[in-house]
C-alpha cells in the first residue's frame, strides 16, 4: 500500500500485528483483535472491504495532505502575526487544518475506539474527546447545574470547556453523575478532581478550585448563606496531565466534610473550576458568607468547569460531626408551615407525640 | 394501465348514501346568556400582603402566569408559594407574558435580575425543646427503616468474617514479623484489613497502602485540630507507628492467591516481575515440544500458575498460550470407524459443524477437553 502521507509516530497503532490488519487488511489467522483462537477463525471480511480501503485511503490521504500544507502556512504566519486578535484567529484556523489532516486516518479513530495512547497534546485527541464529552457529559452537567440552580446561585452562568471529573476516595474509586446524593460518609475526604481540557493550553497552566455550599440555614433573616468547604489557587494542569496535585497548590481553606441538619433541604456542593491568568498570591477568605463571584471577580478568575453533588442528613452524619468536631447540629421541624408544632399534633402522628409536646422541657 | 384506468372509473361511480337531519336534536341554545358571574379576577392587589396557599387571581386560561414565589393551580388560579407581597409584574424573557409573584420583602422588586442570585426563604424552624429534638433524629423514614434492619441483621455475620479475617492475618504477621508484640500485631492487622479492602476494589497494594496510611495521617491532624490531642503528642505518636509501619512494610504485604487476599512475604514489583518472569519461563520449559500437553504437565502447571504473582488475567494469558490442548479431527470416510468406537467409549463425541469460511456442514470428533477450533 502507498504511504503518501507521513505521520506522527505517536498517532500510529502501538500493536504493530493490529497495526497491520488495520492498514493492510485482515490476514489469514483473523483479526487480532478478536481475543479467542475460536472467533478469530470464524470472522470473515465483507467482500471487497481492502479494494475499497486503499481506494478510499488515497484520497484520504490527499486532503490529509492538503491540510497539512495548509496548516504549515498558517503557522508561517502565526510566526509574523503581531495582533493579538488575529494571533487568536491564526491559532483556530491551526487547529482546524491539523485535526482536519488526521480527521480520517483509521490508525487515530482506531487508537481513540479502544482509548488506547490517546496523547491528548494531539489537536486531534483534543477534538474527538471534545466531542465525545460534549455529546453527553456535558449536556447531562448543564442541565443539572441550571435544574438545581447552581447556576446562578453560585457563579452566574458557565461556558463549559473543561471536563471536570470528581472521585471521592473509596474502594471502588468511582465516577458519579453532577447532582448525585452522596451519603455524608463517602464525602468525608477531599475528593479527587481532574480537569481535562480540550483547548490548547500552555503547560503548567494555572487554575482554581472552589468548593461551596449555598445551602446552609440563615435563621437571622430566615434565608440561606454560603459557606466555603474547599478552596484552591495555582493548581497545575497541562492537556495531557489533567490530575489535579493538591500537594503542588496553594490550599486557602482546606477541605470541610458536610455536614447537613436534620430536617433541612438538601444541600448542594458545588464545585467551581477557574483559569487563573496569573499566580494568585496573598488572596484573603472567609469560610462563612463566601462570596464566590466576588472572589472570582477580585482574582479575574474565568470559569471554565463545574460540578456538583448532594447531601441530606442520614445515618452517617453524626458520626462525621462527632469526628470533626461541628457540634450536634440543629433539628428542625419536619413540616413547613408557619406553625409547625401543630403539625406534630396532626392524627397520624399524635400517638407519637402527644407526650413530648404536652409535658414542654424542663 | 387500463385496468387501474378501469379501477378509477370504478371508485368515482361509486355512491356513499348520506342520510341528512331532517328532525332537530334535542337542546336549545336560548338559556346560555344569563348565568350568575364566576367572580373572576384579582383577590389580592399590588403589594398587599399574602401567606402561602392564599388566592391572588381567578381566572379562566392563563391571562397571567405564575412568577416567583408563585403557583397556578388545576383551574389556573394563581395563588402564593411563600407568605410575602404581590407584585403585578412583566419578565423581559417573556416579551408576550404578565406574571404574578410574591415578593419576599416589602422593598423587593420582581423579577429577579436574571444571572443574580434568588431570592430564597428558608422557612424551616428549629425544634427547641430538646426530648423533641432527639425524638425527631431518630425518625428514620421507611426505606432508611428497611437498610438499617437490613445492616443489622448482616451486622453479626459481618463481625464474624472480620474477627476470623483479623485472626487469620495476625497468625501470618506474626509468622513473617516475629518481633511484633500482641497489640502491635493487632493494629497492624486492622491496617492490613483497610488495605485489603482498597485491593478488593482493584487497587495495587501499593497504592492501597498509601491510601490507608494517608487517611490515618489525616485522622490524627484531626484529633489536633479538634483538641482532643496536643500537636506533641499526635507527633509522637505518628512517629512511633512510621517505625511500626516500616518495620511491617519490608516484611509483609497483602496479595491474591487463589481468589483471596492473603499476607505473604513482601517483595517490591521490580522483585516480583522478576519472580513473574522465571516462573514464565519455568512454564515454558515444562510445556516444550508437546503436540498436546499431558496431564501431568497440566497440573505441575496449574500448580505455578497458583503463585501470588500472577493475576486471574495471566492466568488464563498463560494457559492459552502454553498449555495445547487437543484439536478437533475432521472425520472422513477411512477414518469413520475408528472414531465412533472411540466416541462409544466415551473418550469425546462426534459432532456435526458449520464452517462459516467453507459455507458448509461438516463432522468432527471433537476429544474430551479439546478445543474449539475448527479449520
Amino acid at each position: 500500500m502507498k504511504n503518501s502521507i507521513v505521520r506522527a509516530a505517536g498517532l500510529q497503532i502501538r500493536n504493530q500485528r493490529i497495526r497491520d490488519a488495520v492498514l493492510n487488511g485482515v490476514p489469514k489467522t483473523g483479526p487480532p483483535t478478536l481475543r479467542s483462537r475460536w472467533a478469530r477463525s470464524r470472522y470473515v471480511s465483507p467482500e471487497g472491504i481492502n479494494e475499497a480501503f486503499s481506494l478510499a485511503k488515497e484520497i484520504v490521504d490527499k486532503e490529509a495532505a492538503n491540510h497539512k500544507s495548509a496548516a504549515g502556512e498558517v503557522e508561517k504566519e502565526l510566526k509574523s502575526a503581531t495582533g493579538e486578535e488575529q494571533r487568536a484567529e491564526l491559532a483556530k484556523n491551526l487547529e482546524h487544518h491539523l485535526v482536519k489532516s488526521e480527521f480520517h486516518n483509521p490508525e487515530v479513530r482506531f487508537n481513540f475506539m479502544v482509548k488506547d495512547s490517546v496523547d491528548l497534546n494531539e489537536p486531534i485527541y483534543r477534538y474527538l474527546s471534545r466531542t465525545e464529552w460534549a455529546a453527553k457529559e456535558m449536556l447531562i452537567l448543564m442541565q443539572r447545574l441550571e435544574q438545581h440552580h447552581v447556576i446562578p446561585d453560585t457563579m452566574p452562568t458557565l461556558d463549559p470547556r473543561a471536563q471536570v471529573d470528581v472521585q471521592f476516595v473509596t474502594p471502588t474509586m468511582s465516577s458519579f453523575e453532577p447532582g448525585s446524593f452522596l451519603s455524608n460518609e463517602v464525602c468525608e475526604r477531599r475528593p479527587r478532581i481532574s480537569i481535562q481540557e480540550f483547548e490548547p493550553i500552555a503547560k503548567d497552566s494555572l487554575y482554581s478550585v472552589v468548593i461551596v455550599n449555598p445551602d446552609v440555614p440563615d435563621l437571622e433573616n430566615d434565608s440561606f448563606k454560603t459557606l466555603l468547604h474547599y478552596a484552591a489557587v495555582n493548581i497545575r494542569i497541562s492537556n495531557d496531565a489533567p490530575e489535579v496535585d493538591f500537594a503542588q497548590a496553594t490550599e486557602l481553606a482546606d477541605y470541610l466534610p458536610p455536614h447537613p441538619e436534620k430536617n433541612a433541604p438538601a444541600q448542594r456542593f458545588c464545585v467551581w473550576v477557574f483559569r487563573q491568568p496569573a499566580r494568585v498570591e496573598g488572596a484573603e477568605i472567609s469560610r462563612e458568607g463566601f462570596d464566590i463571584r466576588q472572589f472570582a471577580g477580585a482574582n479575574n478568575l474565568e470559569a471554565v468547569g463545574a460540578h456538583m453533588w448532594r447531601v441530606r442528613y442520614d445515618l452517617t452524619t453524626d458520626f462525621i460531626r462527632a469526628k470533626y468536631g461541628l457540634g450536634p447540629g440543629s433539628v428542625y421541624f419536619r413540616a413547613r408551615t408557619a406553625k409547625p408544632e401543630e403539625a406534630l399534633l396532626h392524627v397520624r402522628h399524635r400517638q407519637k407525640w402527644e407526650k413530648f409536646v404536652e409535658t414542654p422541657s424542663k | 394501465m387500463l385496468f387501474r384506468q378501469v379501477q378509477q372509473r370504478l371508485l368515482k361511480v361509486q355512491v356513499i348514501p348520506v342520510r341528512t337531519a331532517t328532525k332537530r336534536a334535542s337542546g336549545g341554545n336560548k338559556a346560555t346568556n344569563n348565568t350568575a358571574g364566576r367572580r373572576l379576577g384579582p383577590k389580592k392587589g399590588e403589594g398587599q400582603f399574602v401567606q402561602a396557599g392564599q388566592i391572588i387571581w381567578r381566572q379562566r386560561g392563563t391571562k397571567w402566569y405564575p412568577g416567583e414565589n408563585a403557583g397556578v393551580g388545576r383551574d389556573h388560579t394563581i395563588y402564593a408559594r411563600e407568605p410575602g407581597f404581590v407584585r403585578y409584574y412583566r419578565d423581559p424573557f417573556h416579551a408576550k407574558r404578565r406574571f404574578i409573584g410574591v415578593a419576599l420583602a416589602p422593598q423587593e422588586t420582581l423579577p429577579t435580575p436574571h444571572f443574580a442570585p434568588r431570592r430564597r426563604r428558608f422557612g424551616y424552624k428549629p425544634i427547641d425543646n430538646e426530648d423533641v429534638a432527639d425524638f425527631e433524629k431518630s425518625y428514620l423514614t421507611k426505606k432508611e427503616t428497611e437498610r438499617l434492619l437490613e445492616r443489622e441483621a448482616q451486622l453479626e455475620d459481618r463481625l464474624n468474617k472480620r474477627a476470623t479475617l483479623q485472626e487469620e492475618y495476625q497468625k501470618a504477621l506474626a509468622e513473617l514479623v516475629p518481633e511484633l508484640s500482641e497489640e502491635e500485631l493487632d493494629l497492624q492487622a486492622v491496617r492490613f484489613i483497610e488495605i485489603r479492602k482498597y485491593m478488593n476494589g482493584g487497587m495495587a497494594f501499593e497504592v492501597s497502602r498509601e491510601i490507608v496510611d494517608s487517611h490515618n495521617r489525616a485522622d490524627l491532624a484531626v484529633e489536633v485540630k479538634t483538641g482532643r490531642l496536643s500537636a506533641e503528642e499526635a507527633d509522637k505518636g505518628q512517629k512511633e507507628i512510621d517505625v511500626l509501619n516500616k518495620k511491617v512494610d519490608d516484611k509483609a504485604m497483602v496479595a491474591m492467591v487463589d481468589a483471596k487476599f492473603v499476607v505473604v512475604k513482601f517483595a517490591t514489583p521490580e522483585q516480583r516481575a522478576e519472580m513473574r518472569s522465571e516462573l514464565i519461563k519455568q512454564i515454558a520449559e515444562l510445556t516444550k515440544g508437546h503436540e498436546v500437553t499431558p496431564g501431568e504437565v497440566i497440573e505441575k502447571v496449574e500448580l505455578l500458575l497458583k503463585k501470588s504473582v500472577f493475576s486471574t488475567g495471566d492466568r488464563v494469558t498463560l494457559r492459552r498460550k502454553h498449555l495445547r490442548r487437543p484439536l478437533p479431527i475432521p472425520i472422513s470416510p477411512e477414518n469413520r470407524k475408528e472414531f465412533e468406537k472411540l466416541a462409544k467409549k466415551g473418550e469425546g463425541e462426534i459432532r456435526k459443524v458449520w464452517l462459516s469460511q467453507q459455507q458448509t456442514m461438516h463432522e468432527f470428533y471433537i476429544p474430551t477437553g479439546a478445543s474449539m477450533i475448527f479449520n
